[in-house]
């Protein structure tokens, strides 16, 4: 058994020793940077109809990889193993929609903010009781899960609150009667109802506190000062400006 | 833009232009279900083969192996091997991280299957056999396999069939198979029932492929017999 044990014990002290390289050497050595995105969430990140990866994020991305003169290569992950696939080493960072938060920040390496957004509650058309968060008291809410749409609802008193792996899912449960509203991030909400004529946005909460921020890997500190030079830069050179317009059109955020 | 109205409509023409997506992802589906079924047949007939070896341990080895997998989900197994390795410092691709939790998880069902079949021959066959001065070896290789051999087929089209199916567990780890395929349309056409109904269809054709060529063989070799 002994002789089993040290060529295993070597091989991962070796693996070890290997990520000791930093992960933005690794990145500029290789010539391309691994971004993870969950694509079901229109219109920062999704699938088109000929199933090319797309969206705001999608394009800030290969802005960001351009900068550090790499090429971006997205990694299309679902949203609930997200962040242990980047702690498993699965990609280097995360743009997908995610807000930046204080139990975030305890694992992860956050950047500066790149998107500021709201929360936004919606309902059925037909639906006149929900006017504002202090009604959800008493009601079922569909949320996507570990989304701080999640959370938000989570802290509520008496709120049921049904999680699914993607926010479609949360929709459907709407407008199939089985979930009273859906809580999620105003950017991906005020996209979707151009989809569902049958549903309405009745109110936004927690006005400006959605930072949507790239993750990376705690202690990739390097890694975090080039990305967020690359953001400073994308949004100096108007860049930024031009991902919004063709994403958002010229609405206010 | 798309709609989706509560006086509900179906609309067919959403699967009609998802269909090519949906043949990309069933390929998928194939690939990682075949190297799987191939994995899992390796296996699995070592740990069969092991568990009526006349050696103690080499049957505890393939009996814990056995029971430890059939007694763990394969979802759990898959997150294992994708998310729990990369501790250990194996950082496996989705895909082949899914066609090693499968094959592993296959490979206890094919064990069983081979097990119940070298068991299913007669022990006086073995007997007569080891009479006549064969060896063991001999005995099971020129005996007891060629019959177990065509008993084990249909429970094995079973498995196999199976774990086509199961095969959607993959999509947790995003890899872009048939269900995974079939989500990511939905998320954007809000398409339940036509896409679903799409990939049920989708899983059915190979389901029912596998069954036809699992029979086929079946006769072959009763024929042969």
């Amino acid at each position: 058994m002994k002789r089993f044990l040290v060529p295993v014990v070597l091989a991962v002290l070796l693996v070890g020793s290997m990520a000791l390289a930093s992960t933005l050497e690794e990145i500029k050595a290789r010539g391309k940077i691994y971004i993870g995105t969950d694509a079901t969430y229109p219109p920062m990140e999704f699938h088109d109809e000929s199933g090319e990866i797309v969206g705001f994020d999608i394009d800030l991305g290969r802005a960001i990889a351009e900068e550090l003169g790499v090429e971006a290569v997205f990694i299309d992950t679902a949203w609930d193993g997200i962040f242990p696939a980047l702690d498993a080493g699965k990609f280097d960072i995360i743009i997908s929609s995610t807000s930046i938060t204080e139990e975030r920040l305890k694992s992860k390496e956050m950047s500066d903010p790149y998107y500021v957004t709201s929360q936004a509650i919606a309902v059925r058309k037909d639906n006149e009781t929900i006017k504002g968060p202090e009604d959800l008291k008493g009601k079922i809410v569909a949320v996507q899960i570990g989304t701080t749409g999640d959370l938000a609802v989570s802290e509520m008193e008496g709120v049921t609150v049904k999680r699914f792996d993607t926010i479609d899912k949360a929709y459907m449960e709407v407008l199939n009667g089985r979930a009273d509203a859906v809580v999620n991030d105003l950017s991906e909400v005020a996209y979707r109802m151009k989809m569902l004529p049958d549903m309405k946005i009745v109110a936004t909460f927690r006005e400006g506190e959605e930072k949507y921020g790239v993750t990376m890997r705690k202690g990739d500190v390097e890694l975090l000062a080039a990305i967020n030079e690359a953001l400073r830069r994308i949004k100096e050179s108007g860049k930024y400006d031009e991902i919004y317009r063709k994403w958002f059109g010229e609405l206010g955020k | 833009m798309e709609s989706w109205g509560s006086n509900v409509h179906f609309d067919f023409s959403a699967l009609y232009k998802a269909l090519p997506s949906l043949l990309v992802g069933a390929t998928v589906t194939l690939r990682i279900t075949s190297l799987s079924i191939a994995l899992g047949l390796g296996i699995g007939i070592v740990a069969g083969l092991a568990r009526v070896w006349p050696n103690t341990i080499l049957r505890t080895v393939a009996g814990a192996y056995i029971e430890l997998v059939r007694g763990t989900p394969l979802l759990v197994q898959i997150f294992l091997v994708y998310f729990g390795l990369p501790a250990l410092g194996l950082n496996l691709d989705p895909f082949v991280a899914g066609v090693i939790a499968m094959g592993i998880n296959s490979g206890a069902y094919v064990g069983e299957i081979v097990r119940g079949g070298i068991e299913s021959i007669a022990r006086g066959q073995m007997e007569a056999a080891l009479s006549l001065g064969m060896t063991w070896h001999q005995a099971m290789y020129y005996v007891i396999l060629p019959q177990a051999f065509v008993r084990i087929l249909p429970p094995l089209g079973n498995e196999f069939i199976a774990l086509l199916k199961d095969s959607s567990l993959v999509s947790t780890i995003a890899i872009a198979e048939l269900t995974r395929t079939g989500q990511i349309i939905i998320t954007r056409t809000f398409k339940s029932f036509e896409i679903w109904s799409g990939v049920a269809l989708f899983y059915f054709a190979m389901t029912y492929l596998i069954s036809r060529i699992v029979r086929f063989s079946e006769e072959r070799l009763r024929y042969s017999e």
